[in-house]
């Protein structure tokens, strides 16, 4: 009887913790944030925006995870956590002490987990990621882009099955070659 | 004595839950949904929120505001407004209004051909125009980003490229092999020119979990190499001599 009081007692903070692990996340409005499905990365650099970017606010407790909600009302969870340096004992990794990088991690409406990670090091990154078709133009000037318009918000709620996550990676970027050459580059050496 | 380590069990963790309670922040009180709701997105509260009461934390730099826990340092106000959205579903989010407009970058009014011709010589254009490209044309602006570190020596501009454009590391749980290679390629180059020599090793086991062999880990640094003397050549050209983590051509 006292082992089985012993073992609720024990484990009644554990099953607190669990039950209560999202009970302090607050709810953010990210008016720049498209569909969530399409554009991930737009609710990571925010995110990332509000701990270290040039106006970033939120305690670290507080950033630890929250809620960011777009205008057409898309929630997604968010959970930061610094990737960790461990010790190898005996084929396991345990974690001692964070490095310069961090891990968001989105939950999507539609349950998908999306995991990425961003050094610390960086300035303010771009909401939306892609500039041409940011709802205010480009924010840091250029001429690309003019003429594509402003993307549509998505209107349809349907559920989406991440197709940007096959379309990103390696396609389209060109390592140099065997010799450490890029393709012919046309400089104005004497500018 | 058994009862007496029961009790102490309990105290204690009665004394965990009652501290994690009580750290835990408060959530966002939910505004009554009394204004009516109207298709559009413009916060029903008007942006004229009086200042919000704060109460000063001296210890750790933070402060409660609206309920929550925030820095000190911000430059930016804290509000709570409510929304509406296109479907009529009210909602109380926080929001952190900059008190003053973002600097513009000091090139932001270059086009990007002008940006091209100076960025054989200037970093922040190449910098600046790889920015721009990274959904444009990923390959041009992996080139630039790499001529910018190149040129200044700021490894940031690969970082930069590795977080744009090598997404996600990982769906559901399932490792995204390529991003993690691509990740690592530069990780490694960084390391080369002095930058944080862990993150390599982080994405490299990563990687070994995911099931990458030895070879094929030994074809990564060898690009990372091969990136590495694109850099140098990039110096010569310019400088006259290689820069790089204090290698010369002397």
């Amino acid at each position: 009887m006292y082992k089985l009081l012993a073992a609720l007692l024990l484990i009644s903070p554990l099953v607190s913790e669990i039950s209560l692990a999202q009970l302090g996340a607050t709810e953010n409005y990210c008016e720049r944030c498209r569909n969530p499905y399409e554009h991930p990365d737009d609710y990571v650099n925010f995110a990332y925006d509000q701990i270290y970017g040039d106006d970033g606010w939120m305690d670290f407790d507080q950033a630890d995870d929250f809620y960011i909600t777009n205008p057409d009302g898309f929630v997604v969870y968010v959970d930061v956590d610094f990737v960790m340096q461990g010790l190898e004992l005996f084929g396991l990794t345990v974690p001692m002490w964070p490095t310069n990088v961090i891990q968001i991690s989105l939950a999507l409406p539609n349950g998908n987990i999306y995991t990425t990670q961003r050094s610390v090091f960086h300035r303010t990154l771009p909401v939306p990621t892609s500039q041409d078709s940011a709802p205010g133009g480009p924010t840091e000037g250029g001429d690309e882009g003019s003429d594509e318009g402003v993307d549509d918000p998505e209107d349809d709620d349907e559920e989406w099955e991440l197709p940007e996550i096959e379309r990103n990676g390696i396609v389209n970027i060109e390592d140099p070659d065997e010799n450490g050459d890029f393709l012919d580059t046309d400089w104005c050496e004497e500018c | 004595m058994n009862r007496i380590i029961i009790v102490i069990t309990a105290l204690a963790a009665a004394m965990a839950h009652t501290i994690y309670v009580n750290t835990d922040e408060p959530s966002a009180p939910l505004e009554p949904a009394s204004a009516i709701a109207e298709p559009g997105l413009s916060p029903i509260i008007p942006d004229a929120t009086p200042e919000p009461e704060q109460i000063a934390d001296a210890d750790n730099g933070t402060e409660l505001v609206l309920g929550i826990r925030v820095r000190k340092d911000r430059k930016c106000t804290v509000e709570l407004k409510d929304y509406v959205t296109p479907d009529g579903r009210m909602f109380s989010a926080y929001t952190c209004t900059p008190n003053e407009p973002r600097p513009a970058h000091p090139y932001a009014h270059y086009d990007n051909e002008t940006l091209a011709s100076m960025s054989w010589s200037d970093a922040e254009a190449a910098a600046l125009l790889g920015q721009r490209l990274i959904d444009q044309d990923t390959g041009r602006s992996y080139e630039l980003l790499i001529r910018a570190t190149a040129l200044d020596g700021d490894t940031r501009h690969i970082a930069w490229l590795a977080d744009m454009a090598f997404n996600p590391t990982a769906v559901n749980g399932e490792p995204h092999v390529a991003n993690l290679e691509s990740r690592y390629k530069l990780a490694e180059l960084n390391a080369r020119l002095g930058s944080d020599p862990v993150l390599p090793r982080i994405l490299k086991r990563e990687l070994a979990n995911a099931g990458i062999s030895k070879d094929r880990f030994s074809e990564l640094d060898a690009r990372a190499d091969a990136l590495l003397r694109v850099m140098q050549d990039i110096q010569r050209d310019v400088f006259g001599e290689v820069r790089i983590g204090g290698q010369n051509d002397v």
